[in-house]
């Protein structure tokens, strides 16, 4: 076992300088601060060992769990899980997303014509005219027979309203 | 109350603490012990009271809440030690995160976190060797304390600070010669 004597000799031997030095530090206290910190420290201690306690166990339970799961190592594990579940979720959805051609395919032409007669105010004709112009094919079915067209532009120019006609002029 | 303190064992001291009875007395003995020393080696790291008062409470809270489930391994002393030095540890790097997160860098180093604590009162040798001590790493600061201020066997260094005797005598030979050098180069000596 190294004595007092045996440090003292190591540093006199290392540093003849350091060893000759007064090892004051300069370093100071509050008066009577050790015995102040012992009554300090155990009212503490009591304090805090009292109100462990007081919480229930299973208050105890969670909040263990709770503190585990904000540890770093925990927390990204969990996020890592949360991610991956998220992909999955995502990935195998995709396959079965809805296809807009096949859902229109199963309503009937009966359907399909009540619900433009209902709704025809509310349908955007410069969309349809621009899907036409785009697709290139006639927005006007070639299958519609001349004659019934011109009765149809007749019967649109007359229900023109003069006057409306005029404020757009 | 204090001589009574000192002359009683490690293993009195325990046995009172064990005994829920005696819990609160035998803590009492045990800080009367080895509060000072702890409290020391706790300020050569931190500097400043206020922060080796903090520190010190929660090394000793900490003893409170554990010391019932102390199976002896090392030595009581060495035990606390240990405590203390984790604390502290703790203590010194929540501070720099702070310093680095508030862009606060501690302007001047020790000399000027010495000047504006009212419990340091040392003259210019003190001071050089504090700023000195300053330089050294953290590990290199500790063995260097614990073997030219407490007078620490290496054995018990070893055990508070989880290494090899031949690493700590490397280390505070490094220590001893580099403050040296410091302490020349300041023209004082």
């Amino acid at each position: 076992m190294e004595s007092r004597k045996d440090i003292r000799d190591e540093l006199n031997e290392l540093s003849p300088l350091l060893s000759k030095l007064d090892k004051g530090e300069g370093f100071q206290l509050p008066p009577r601060y050790f015995e102040k910190l012992t009554l300090e420290v155990l009212q503490k201690a009591k304090a805090e060992s009292t109100s462990v306690e007081t919480v229930p166990q299973w208050q105890q339970t969670i909040s263990n769990i709770w503190a585990a799961i904000w540890q770093p190592k925990m927390a990204m594990g969990l996020a890592t899980i949360a991610l991956l579940v998220v992909a999955t979720t995502f990935f195998f959805n995709k396959g079965s997303e809805v296809d807009p051609l096949a859902e229109l395919s199963s309503i009937s032409d009966e359907e399909l014509d009540f619900y433009i007669q209902e709704n025809f105010d509310e349908l955007d004709m410069d969309l349809f005219a621009d899907i036409n112009d785009a697709s290139g094919e006639n927005f006007i079915p070639s299958s519609i027979d001349d004659e019934i067209l011109n009765e149809f532009y007749q019967q649109s120019i007359d229900d023109i309203d003069v006057n409306e006609f005029e404020e757009l002029l | 109350m204090q001589s009574t303190a000192n002359e009683i064992t490690d293993n009195e001291i325990l046995s009172l603490i064990q005994e829920a009875t005696s819990l609160e007395r035998g803590f009492k003995l045990l800080m009367q012990k080895y509060q000072e020393r702890l409290y020391w080696h706790v300020r050569r790291m931190v500097y400043e009271h206020d922060d080796a008062n903090d520190v010190i409470q929660n090394a000793f809270i900490k003893v409170y809440r554990s010391i019932q489930k102390f199976e002896g391994k090392s030595k009581l002393y060495t035990w606390l030690y240990r405590i203390a030095t984790n604390e502290a540890i703790t203590f010194i790097n929540k501070k720099k995160r702070k310093a680095t997160a508030s862009l606060d860098d501690d302007e001047g180093g020790i000399s000027t976190q010495l000047a504006a604590d009212p419990y340091f009162d040392g003259d210019q040798v003190q001071l050089l060797l504090q700023k000195a001590l300053e330089t050294l790493p953290e590990k290199q600061r500790l063995v260097f304390n614990m073997r030219y201020y407490e007078e620490m066997a290496y054995k018990d260094i070893a055990e508070v600070l989880d290494t090899s005797v031949g690493a700590l005598k490397a280390s505070y030979h490094h220590a001893v010669k580099k403050i040296e050098r410091s302490l020349r180069a300041a023209d004082n000596y």
